[in-house]
C-alpha cells in the first residue's frame, strides 16, 4: 500500500497531466479517511468536470470533424500477450514500447478490471472470432488510472491457425455526446440532436455579446432560477434578465453559450426530465404531473413530451 | 400494505417520523446505473408522496459525474428537501464539492450529527402525509 510520500506524488503527477490538458488520468481511491484521500476524490471529480465541459463546449461550438480519437490499441496472442501496440498507449502508460512488449495485457490493469478482463477473454475463447467491449481501467507506470470502454476485437491470423484479439481504446471527444446519447438515451435522453445550434454557422454572422465572468454567473444564476422553479411561470427573457441583473441580449446569447440552447427550449427541456421521471416511476396521474411540472394543459404536455421521446407519457406509463 | 424498509446492492431505506432515510452501505461506488437504481428504489417506497431525506453517505467511495449529474436533477424527484450524514474529511468534500458544482435543485445541507440535520428536515415534513 503507497505510502503517504508516493500518494502525494501521484496527487502531483495528476496535477501536472492536467497542467498538460490530460483529463482522463484518474487517481487510486483506498479506504483511508485522511485529507489525501478527500484531495483524491476532488481531484477526481474536478478531472471529470473539466472534461466534460471542454466536451461540451467543443459541441456547442464545433471547430472540426474529429469526433473520436484513438488513445490505445493493442495487439494480442491466443494467450493474451501484448504483441503489438501504438505510441500513445506507451506515453499514457508511462511505459517503453519495450517493456510493453510481451507482457501479459492484465499485467496493466486494476485488479477489479483484471476480473472483468479474465470473464470477457473466457467470453471470446468460447464464441470464437467477435467483436465485444469492456469497460476497463489501467493503471500507469506512474500509479495513476485511465478508465475508457475497450473495443475488443477476436479474428483468426493471416495464416487462420492463430488466435489474434484487437484492443482498441477510442478517447472520446469532440461530438461526443453521440456516444454518451447511445449510452444513455433510455435515461438520460437530452443530448438530442436537436437542441445542438448549428444552424448559426451555416447563416449569416449575427453580433455576439462579449460575455465576461460576472456575466457568465449571472446566466447561472439563471439556470439556477428555472431549475427551482420548474413549476412555475417564468418571466419574459426582459424581466427575466432585469431579475438577474442583465439584459435580454446577453441573457439570450449567453445561454445558448452556455447551454447550447435558448431559455424556452432548456425550461421545456428540464420539465420534461423531471416529468418522465413521475411518470415512469410514480403513479400519480398524468394530468397531475403535468401540472406539477408546469405545463398549462395535458394535450400540450403529452405532444411536447412524445416530440422529445419519441413515445406519449401514457405509453411510458403502460410500460412502467 | 406496502412496507417502510427496502434494501439494494447500494442503499438501505426506510421510513420514520415522515422522513426518508437513506444509508448507502460502505464502499459502494455510484455510477449512472447505480444511481438510476437508486432514485427508482426510493420512488417505490415513497409511494407517490414527497419527503425530506436523510442520506447517510460517510460509506460512499465514489460517485462518477454522470450519477451527480443525474442525483442533483432527477435525483430530486418527490424529494422536498436532502441532508447529508457526512463523516470528515472525505465523505464531508464529495458532497462540498457536490453542492458547488451541482446545486440541485431541492435544498440540500450537509451534517456530521444526526440530530441536527433531523432539526433541518423537519421544516419540510410534509404536514398532510406525516
Amino acid at each position: 500500500m503507497p505510502d503517504k510520500e508516493d500518494r502525494m506524488q501521484q496527487i502531483l503527477r495528476m496535477l501536472l497531466e492536467m497542467a498538460n490538458g490530460n483529463f482522463f488520468f484518474r487517481l487510486e481511491r483506498s479506504d483511508r479517511e485522511d485529507n489525501l484521500e478527500a484531495m483524491s476524490v476532488i481531484l477526481n471529480m474536478l478531472a471529470e468536470e473539466i472534461q466534460e465541459s471542454l466536451v461540451n463546449q467543443m459541441h456547442i461550438r464545433p471547430r472540426g470533424t474529429t469526433k473520436h480519437i484513438v488513445q490505445m490499441c493493442f495487439l494480442l496472442d491466443g494467450q493474451a500477450i501484448i504483441k503489438m501496440t501504438n505510441q500513445k498507449a506507451c506515453t499514457i502508460l508511462a511505459d517503453t514500447y519495450s517493456n510493453i512488449i510481451d507482457r501479459p495485457f492484465e499485467s496493466y490493469l486494476t485488479k477489479d478490471s483484471r476480473d472483468i478482463w479474465t470473464r470477457t477473454w473466457k467470453r471470446l475463447n468460447n464464441k470464437g472470432g467477435c467483436d465485444t467491449s469492456a469497460l476497463l481501467t489501467f493503471r500507469t507506470n506512474e500509479n495513476l488510472l485511465v478508465s475508457d470502454n475497450c473495443y475488443i476485437t477476436s479474428f483468426k491470423g493471416i495464416d487462420n491457425a492463430t488466435k489474434q484479439t484487437l484492443v482498441t481504446i477510442i478517447h472520446q471527444t469532440k461530438g461526443a455526446y453521440e456516444l454518451e446519447k447511445e449510452l444513455k438515451k433510455s435515461i438520460v435522453n437530452f443530448k438530442s440532436n436537436k437542441q445542438i445550434p448549428f444552424k448559426r454557422d451555416a447563416g449569416p454572422k449575427t453580433s455576439r455579446p462579449t460575455l465576461r465572468s460576472d456575466d457568465l454567473n449571472k446566466i447561472r444564476n439563471g439556470q439556477d432560477f428555472i431549475m427551482n422553479n420548474l413549476e412555475k411561470d417564468i418571466p419574459n427573457l426582459k424581466d427575466l434578465a432585469l431579475l438577474l441583473g442583465t439584459n435580454e441580449f446577453k441573457l439570450k446569447h449567453g445561454f445558448k453559450e452556455l447551454y447550447g440552447v435558448s431559455v424556452h427550449q432548456f425550461l421545456i427541456r428540464e420539465r420534461l426530465r423531471k416529468a418522465k421521471m413521475l411518470v415512469q416511476y410514480s403513479s400519480i396521474p398524468l394530468k397531475t404531473i403535468a401540472f406539477m411540472v408546469g405545463f398549462k394543459t395535458n394535450s400540450y404536455f403529452s405532444k411536447t413530451f412524445s416530440k422529445k421521446y419519441g413515445y406519449t407519457p401514457s405509453e411510458l406509463r403502460k410500460k412502467s | 400494505m406496502k412496507s417502510n424498509h427496502l434494501e439494494n446492492g447500494y442503499a438501505t431505506y426506510s421510513i420514520d417520523d415522515g422522513i426518508m432515510h437513506i444509508t448507502y452501505k460502505t464502499g459502494v461506488y455510484i455510477d449512472l446505473n447505480a444511481a438510476v437504481k437508486i432514485v427508482e428504489d426510493r420512488l417505490s417506497l415513497q409511494n407517490d408522496r414527497p419527503y425530506p431525506v436523510l442520506c447517510d453517505i460517510h460509506g460512499v467511495k465514489a460517485v462518477d459525474k454522470s450519477a451527480r449529474d443525474y442525483l442533483a436533477i432527477e435525483g430530486s424527484v418527490l424529494v422536498s428537501a436532502v441532508a447529508f450524514i457526512v463523516k470528515p474529511p472525505v465523505s464531508t468534500w464529495l458532497s462540498e464539492f457536490y453542492l458547488t458544482a451541482n446545486k440541485p435543485a431541492v435544498p440540500t445541507r450537509a451534517f456530521t450529527e444526526p440530530t441536527e440535520a433531523k432539526r433541518f428536515l423537519n421544516q419540510f415534513k410534509n404536514k398532510r402525509h406525516p
